[in-house]
């Protein structure tokens, strides 16, 4: 797979569209614990925007234009009719994309949170910690089906115009946050349609996190076959984009997560952790590309 | 030392040509042989009688690798027994309990690996991995013997390029001296010899310490030229690069600050600017880890951290600002007009000097060794210091000293590997002149769009000086500074 080595700048920022399932099972506990998905889903996307965020700053006036940031919420309402758009509150409500200036300057919220931190003697202390928050949930009254072909088909409305502004760029980074699929929904056509979607540098990347219900499954991050993956796992890697071999050497060269060549973008089955793993990679981002392997005597 | 000191560490490592021409026969004491075979038979000596010398290799690490050119670039094979070892020298102590097979009584043990001669001779760059081995060795063993190189090769395919790795290995230094390099060239026909004595002595009776700096009482050189250019797209107060000069003309350095960090043009330029302030002598890593502390309290206060915005403040716990650096000092010319240098580096920041038709790089030796991840000096507490390398030499009236950051070193580099090596049209250069070729470099992709500096520097006629000495870390004379901070055009004349 050729492509995927332009370097995210103001000239040519990139573009990451979260994706998340909004539907009632969200709202069940995460691996089996009783930490809810739709909790961990929440914080994990927070958590990524704010290291979005903290990698265009430079420590000048404003972050650095490097990204533009599209969250689109999707489940349906009480009738079963699609509800899929813009999960953007506050000053930000219904924009498709925000460049990061912009989220840096408004967030929803800022929450204290609570952070464990290691001390030299070996305990842990709890400090307080500002966590800017852009997306929460909507309330459960509001959240019922899972329309992921919708939600395919509105990401590519969306990108659409985008490609046409930045035909240069790094493609887009569609990172779908769910913890399922309806039997009857035809997600493949639309799902190659969002693929389709291009820049000079590459095709759409449909990167999928798949939240666990049960407890006891151990997580796949990054099949390279779908021959083991239990549940939905084998439709999620035929839905999921294969990673570009420059994603994936950065991969190597600077964490220990597991790849391969042929390693969908994809995690099945993740709990707490896992979707930490998973969207650590988008945190590389900001590195020149292609990210070079450190030397083994320099390692 | 006395005798219950252990030996200091020390390194030695062999390239060993497997190309065709080495199965000449050369001449030995022992009768004509191919000239592969005659390397090996040495080297198994040299290996059989450190093996009998007991605690005088307690901390000696040993590497011997095979080279030869193939159609897929560089093959480059371990010959000793046990698995290549990741840092490309294995612990002599361990290698040496290895079962080898034997040759005949009173003969050495059979040490290296038989393999055929085949293919073509790429000395040059297997030495410039050979360079790489020995700047990691010697950078993180401060107070180790001087490295050692032997290379057994016939002439073929050695030239100018690999000529110039050879001076730039032997520039390398550690306190206790310059690397060592025993070439041992074969030619055909002609009577090679038995030199394990000579590789004997450059293993435990190495070169003469490094010398201390005397801070001259003139400017050792004059800046001809001072080009730097921020990333293209960028506005030159992205410039994260940094350089500076001693008003006393004895030393200079330059910086790069890296691209994932927070307020590194900052952290750049203090780095650079301290360096010529403070004239740090970076040994070993906690000699760095203090004086990175020092630079780092400054940069905290500077960037006034409680006033942040959240999201530098979780990018400066996080990340920090990183820099690499290059610095070079000068010492008082002796009475022939040379005088010394010094070359510290942290990273890929480059120093070429050029004297004559010959000359020297450092800390790198081929451009292809840039595309890794660099050292780095950086602000985030609690990852370790990295370790510094050094280079010494000797320079004469009008020699030229280029001082780069990565890219520019990437360009230069390679530009000399294709035999355009003109270090004087540096120095000649119009800014104007400069900022287009490098604009064009950068706009056609075939060069990294990254922020450019390179400093040009021409070495001053000497007068000796009669002065006492003074200390190595003479920080008085270098105050003042050139500082590229502050509003001007991005291109000086100099």
């Amino acid at each position: 797979m050729n492509g995927y080595r332009r370097m995210f700048s103001r000239e040519h920022p990139g573009c990451v569209v979260f994706l998340v399932e909004q539907s009632l099972s969200m709202a069940d506990g995460i691996s089996g614990t009783q930490r809810s998905k739709a909790d961990a889903v929440s914080t994990a996307v927070n958590k990524l925007i704010a290291s979005l965020i903290a990698m265009c700053d430079k420590g000048e006036d404003r972050p650095r234009h490097w990204f533009d940031v599209a969250i689109v919420g999707y489940t349906t309402d009480a009738n079963g009719e699609p509800v899929v758009g813009s999960a953007f509150g506050g000053a930000l409500a219904g924009r498709d994309f925000v460049a990061i200036p912009d989220l840096a300057e408004h967030p929803l919220d800022i929450e204290i949170r609570t952070k464990a931190e290691p001390r030299n003697d070996g305990s842990v202390i709890q400090v307080r910690v500002e966590f800017p928050v852009w997306y929460r949930m909507p309330p459960e009254d509001k959240r019922f089906g899972t329309p992921t072909s919708r939600a395919y088909e509105h990401a590519r409305a969306i990108l659409q115009p985008w490609v046409k502004e930045h035909p240069e760029s790094f493609p887009p980074m569609v990172i779908q946050m769910a913890d399922g699929l309806s039997i009857d929904d035809r997600v493949e056509e639309p799902a190659v349609a969002l693929k389709s979607i291009a820049t000079a540098d590459g095709h759409t990347l449909l990167c999928i996190c798949d939240v666990a219900s049960e407890r006891g499954g151990e997580p796949d991050l990054f099949p390279v076959s779908e021959e083991q993956l239990p549940g939905d796992g084998h439709r999620w890697f035929a839905l999921s984009s294969a990673m570009p071999t420059t994603v994936r050497e950065a991969i190597e060269a600077r964490t220990a997560l597991p790849v391969a060549p042929g390693s969908r973008w994809m995690v099945n089955d993740a709990d707490t952790v896992a979707i930490l793993k998973f969207l650590s990679v988008f945190e590389l981002m900001g590195l020149p590309w292609p990210l070079p392997r450190l030397p083994a005597h320099l390692r | 030392m006395t005798e219950s000191e252990p030996p200091p560490p020390a390194c030695l490592l062999a390239l060993v040509s497997l190309a065709e021409p080495m199965s000449a026969d050369v001449g030995t004491p022992l009768g004509d042989v191919p000239a592969l075979h005659a390397a090996r038979y040495v080297l198994d000596f040299v290996l059989d009688a450190l093996a009998s010398v007991g605690e005088a290799t307690a901390g000696l690490e040993i590497g011997v690798y095979g080279y030869r050119g193939t159609p897929d670039g560089l093959a480059f094979e371990w010959l000793l027994p046990a698995p290549e070892p990741e840092g490309a020298l294995a612990a002599f102590s361990t290698l040496s309990q290895a079962e080898l097979p034997q040759r005949a009584d009173g003969q050495p043990r059979k040490w290296l690996r038989g393999t055929e001669a085949e293919g073509q001779a790429e000395p040059a760059a297997a030495l410039a991995r050979a360079h790489r081995v020995l700047a990691w060795w010697s950078s993180t063993h401060p107070l180790g013997r001087p490295p050692v190189l032997v290379h057994c090769a016939t002439a073929d395919g050695a030239g100018e390029q690999s000529a110039t790795v050879v001076r730039s290995i032997r520039a390398l230094s550690v306190p206790a001296g310059p690397a060592q390099v025993f070439e041992w060239t074969f030619v055909p026909g002609a009577y090679a010899g038995f030199p394990s004595d000579d590789i004997w002595e450059m293993v435990f009776n190495p070169s003469d310490p490094r010398p201390a700096l005397t801070a001259p009482a003139a400017p050792a050189f004059t800046v001809e030229r001072i080009f730097w250019s921020q990333k293209r797209g960028n506005d030159p107060g992205m410039w994260e690069d940094a350089y500076a000069v001693g008003v006393c003309g004895s030393v200079a350095a330059v910086c790069d600050g890296a691209s994932d960090g927070i307020f590194c043009r900052d952290w750049s330029a203090r780095l650079a600017n301290r360096f010529v302030q403070d004239r740090p002598v970076l040994t070993a890593r906690p000699e760095v880890a203090a004086w990175v502390a020092a630079a780092r309290k400054d940069w905290q206060a500077a960037i006034d951290y409680p006033k942040l915005r959240w999201s530098q403040q979780n990018k400066v716990n996080d990340t920090g600002a990183s820099a690499t650096l290059a610095g070079v000092e000068f010492g008082a010319p002796g009475a022939d007009g040379e005088r010394p240098w010094r070359a510290t580096a942290v990273g890929d920041a480059c120093l070429i000097h050029s004297s004559g038709n010959n000359w020297v790089s450092f800390p790198i030796a081929a451009a292809d060794q840039l595309n890794s991840a660099p050292s780095l000096l950086r602000t985030k507490i609690g990852v370790a210091a990295p370790a510094a390398v050094f280079a010494t030499g000797t320079c004469r009236p009008g020699d030229l000293f280029l001082l780069a950051t990565d890219a520019v070193a990437g360009k230069l580099l390679a530009d000399a590997a294709d035999g355009n090596a003109d270090w004087e049209s540096y120095a000649a250069l119009a800014p104007e002149s400069w900022l287009a070729e490098f604009d064009e470099l950068r706009d056609t992709g075939k060069m990294v769009n990254d922020d450019c500096t390179l400093l040009v520097l021409r070495v001053a006629p000497g007068v000796p000086d009669d002065r006492p000495s003074t200390t190595e870390n003479d920080s008085t004379q270098d105050g003042a500074i050139l500082t590229p901070l502050g509003e001007r055009s991005n291109v000086d004349p100099a």
